[in-house]
């Protein structure tokens, strides 16, 4: 995918729930393609490059979530969005530095809304609330072909290939057992909190 | 484990994904919610597959983060567009001209000009103080594809807020004040709705009471006193005003600091 390729909102969206490689490119792409809109925050909210950079991932990260989760309906343009939250982003972390409190500016450790929905269905909200992180306890194989199915969206066939697997059943095999490991890591670290 | 249950708990599981993504049929969809309600142990795996899932996003995402990370360039400062010297030069030559004309005409109105100067700046400043240009606080708009009633009643007042109709953003509010739930959880997001809500709508007392709902330890607090004052401000309770914006003042770390200097600069005139 080249930068001067142009996308229109559809083409966005449709790339960007179509999970894969199609993903990883429409992501970089957009990551590239409103990088326009640094300087002018830059210039309201003065930041320095450091927090502009990281209020700027979270913000494209944060969009695309919505866009995949279905959050976003289209009812603004992507950049029009993008923007919105870049700057209640930035402004959050101005705020941050401004009182130095321990403020939360980004969501990447919590639910989005419909696990937390489930959640709240099936147990008391105050487990809904945070994420238990137990990734890093996995192992790099593991972990490559869980973020590779849950998080990216690659086929099984592609997660074979990118995973040095013989073929995608072997890949759904191992899916199956590394899904398992995490499992039963959670349930370890769920009860020993 | 029989092995027909066993049968059954690995049917189960195997819908779970599409459980969660809300794609399964409303009869598969009955199906396993029967089970969760019936089996203690199918809710376990489901609260672990929604953590596993979770989980699996959150690393995705900080490695989206991380690969992001590699292609910034420093940021470049705005550029203000450059004239050429012949375009600057030429109105300047043209208005000393007309400056000069001018003088002879009106030396002898200069006094009055000066009144009218110190009015108009004293307009420019009064206008930087509308109620109608007081910055609202920033609330995120998003919806999730099975959103709960109360969830979705709070989506509505802040599309309201945001499209500043304070009037219908605040008829929502008030049906989510008896949300006891909601209102504990939330409170601090709540009730700078309301205040600003009701500030921006001219109902100082409400907005007042809205924002003194908000404690120090709330995240929102400092938005609050901003906006505790400006009510005050508006409402022309100088002392008041001025206690409050004097305690932003005085928290050098304060987001609104400046302004509520200006604030307190206009109160004394």
């Amino acid at each position: 995918m080249r930068q001067e390729d142009k996308f229109s909102d559809e083409e966005l969206i449709k790339r960007v729930r179509a999970g894969g490689k199609e993903f990883e490119d429409i992501s970089m792409y957009m990551f590239h393609e409103f990088k326009g809109f640094l300087p002018k925050i830059k210039e309201k909210l003065n930041l320095p490059q450091q927090q502009m950079q990281d209020a700027y991932s979270d913000a494209l990260v944060k969009m695309i979530r919505h866009v995949r989760e279905g959050s976003f309906r289209g009812d603004s343009k992507v950049s029009s969005y993008f923007y919105t939250i870049f700057y209640n982003t930035a402004v959050d972390v101005s705020r941050k530095n401004a009182s130095n409190k321990n403020m939360q500016t980004q969501e990447l450790l919590e639910h989005n809304a419909r696990e937390r929905d489930l959640l709240v269905l099936i147990d008391n909200k105050d487990e809904a609330a945070q994420v238990i992180s137990v990734m890093s306890s996995m192992g790099g194989v593991c972990q490559r072909i869980l973020m590779d199915w849950g998080y990216y969206g690659y086929s099984m066939a592609e997660i074979a290939t990118r995973s040095d697997l013989s073929n995608a059943e072997s890949a759904r095999s191992m899916k199956y057992k590394c899904l398992k490991k995490l499992r039963e890591l959670l349930n370890t670290k769920m009860y020993n909190v | 484990m029989s092995q027909d249950k066993t049968e059954r708990m690995e049917y189960f599981i195997s819908l779970l994904d599409d459980y969660i993504d809300g794609k399964l049929s409303s009869g598969q969809t009955g199906e396993i919610e029967r089970a969760l309600e019936q089996d203690p142990f199918l809710k376990e795996v489901l609260k672990q597959h929604v953590q596993a899932r979770a989980n699996m996003r959150v690393a995705g995402e900080e490695e989206l983060k991380k690969k992001f990370a590699d292609g910034f360039d420093p940021i470049p400062e705005v550029i203000q567009p450059k004239f050429n010297l012949l375009k600057i030069l030429l109105p300047i030559i043209l208005l000393l001209g007309l400056a000069g004309a001018a003088y002879f005409y009106f030396s002898n109105q200069e006094e009055t000009q000066e009144s009218r100067q110190v009015y108009a700046h004293e307009e420019e400043s009064s206008s930087r103080m509308l109620l109608a240009s007081v910055e609202d606080p920033s609330y995120d708009l998003l919806r999730s594809q099975k959103d709960t009633l109360v969830a979705d009643k709070w989506q509505q007042a802040v599309q309201y807020f945001i499209s500043q109709e304070y009037i219908e953003a605040d008829s929502i509010l008030i049906t989510l004040e008896t949300d006891t739930s909601f209102i504990k959880d939330h409170i601090g997001k709540f009730s700078l709705m309301k205040g600003v809500a009701n500030l921006k709508m001219k109902e100082h007392n409400a907005a007042a009471k809205a924002l003194s709902q908000i404690t120090s330890e709330n995240p929102y607090f400092d938005q609050a006193q901003w906006y505790l004052a400006l009510t005050y401000f508006y409402a022309e309770d100088k002392e008041k005003a001025k206690v409050q914006l004097e305690n932003i003042v005085k928290d050098k770390s304060h987001y609104r600091q400046g302004q509520a200097k200006t604030y307190l600069d206009k109160l004394s005139e």
